[in-house]
């Protein structure tokens, strides 16, 4: 990711407060659609398959800072559309750059040794213990389908909870992200 | 109804790198502007992560999630999670009664006795030191200072419990294993107090 930060560019406090008054005038709303701009990007550099998405999302932001005097007196339209126009030229960049290393492909087994698997699952039981019975239970049953999660076991998991299977799919992705965040943290404690 | 099962295809699809550019760029531009979408799009994410591990995919599907979708570290970390998840929740599963045999019965609950004198014997300090190891792993040095004993008194006690399989220990530090949890969620609901 270096190559692509060649040209040395120190923000001024003035240019970012440009910007935020760009996105809104209202500094508060502005700080929100910053973060949420951000998210959005890095998940966009994500489905492209890039391996940094954090680090393109912040070049992109970083660009559309450097220009703001321009962007300000000449672009009218929805800022996040002017976004996406800058992350498309630096995602051709990246792409250029690191289109060997892409071609090697992803390495499943790369650090998970016996160990982490062991750790990841000391960790998982902890957290699971965090969740409340219910949720526990809910998860528990979500992923103990030996055919794996089909619709039929959603229709018939949601059913028996008595609510509508798109809320229990939003349920169980929030569980699970709540689940994840935990293992990720009680993991680095061990690292810690 | 049709319109979300589109939409939900198209996602699909994106997210395993094969929409035409045109139509990837209405995807994103979406992504970018529609929150509802943006947690749809997260949504159908995690279900292909989840059909990844269970081997729910079509052949063609499960190669591209190979290829395109786990290029991401942080995409391979879920799938690493979903795989504990679903190796954890197997392992949950209870053994056909019928299917124990006398003799397993028995050793079993052999077992379960050395178990309990670990446990109980020198004032409980077997089921303190699982308590603790259960809130985190840690070092004997600090299970010491926490349970203001000795190292010789506790240094037995240890031991059993690792032999009994509800602790486990890597490089210096000990923790509670997932029979250890279970152990103690037992006691705990049999005596309807809780241990901290």
């Amino acid at each position: 990711m270096g190559n692509l930060h060649s040209r040395k560019y120190t923000l001024s406090q003035n240019d970012f407060d440009s910007f935020l008054e760009w996105l809104d005038p209202d500094r508060e709303s502005a700080g929100h659609k910053y973060e949420e701009v951000r998210r959005r990007l890095i998940k966009m550099f994500e489905c492209r398959g890039c391996a940094v998405p954090e680090d393109l999302a912040d070049e992109t932001i970083s660009r559309v800072i450097r220009i703001m005097g321009e962007i300000s007196t000449n672009y009218a339209g929805d800022p996040t559309l002017y976004f996406y126009g800058v992350a498309r030229k630096v995602h051709l960049e990246y792409a250029r750059k690191s289109a060997v290393s892409l071609a090697a492909g992803p390495d499943m087994d790369d650090a998970d040794d016996e160990r982490s698997g062991a750790q990841r699952e000391d960790c998982l039981n902890r957290c699971l213990q965090s969740l409340s019975a219910e949720n526990r239970e809910l998860i528990l049953r979500y992923y103990g389908n030996e055919k794996g999660i089909s619709i039929q076991t959603r229709k018939q998991l949601a059913n028996e909870l008595g609510i509508a299977p798109n809320t229990l799919r939003l349920r169980e992705f929030r569980i699970r992200a709540a689940l994840q965040n935990c293992v990720e943290e009680c993991l680095k404690r061990y690292d810690g | 109804m049709e319109q979300l099962v589109e939409r939900e295809e198209s996602i699909r699809k994106y997210l395993l790198g094969e929409l035409p550019y045109d139509e990837q760029t209405e995807v994103e531009i979406l992504l970018l502007t529609d929150e509802e979408y943006f947690g749809e799009l997260r949504l159908v994410e995690g279900e292909l992560t989840d059909e990844f591990v269970f081997g729910s995919l079509s052949d063609h599907e499960q190669e591209r999630i190979k290829d395109h979708f786990l290029s991401i570290p942080k995409r391979r970390e879920e799938v690493k999670f979903t795989q504990a998840l679903e190796r954890y929740v197997s392992q949950l599963e209870t053994p056909d009664p019928s299917s124990i045999s006398w003799e397993n019965g028995l050793a079993e609950a052999q077992e379960n006795r050395y178990l309990l004198s670990t446990l109980v014997e020198e004032d409980w300090v077997g089921l303190h030191l699982l308590a603790l190891l259960r809130s985190s792993p840690q070092e004997k040095s600090e299970l010491v200072a926490k349970l203001g004993a000795d190292y010789s008194a506790i240094t037995p006690v240890l031991i059993r419990l690792l032999e009994c399989g509800v602790v486990e220990r890597q490089y210096d530090v000990f923790f509670a294993t997932s029979l250890g949890f279970e152990t103690l969620l037992k006691i705990e609901n049999a005596a309807g107090i809780s241990l901290g």
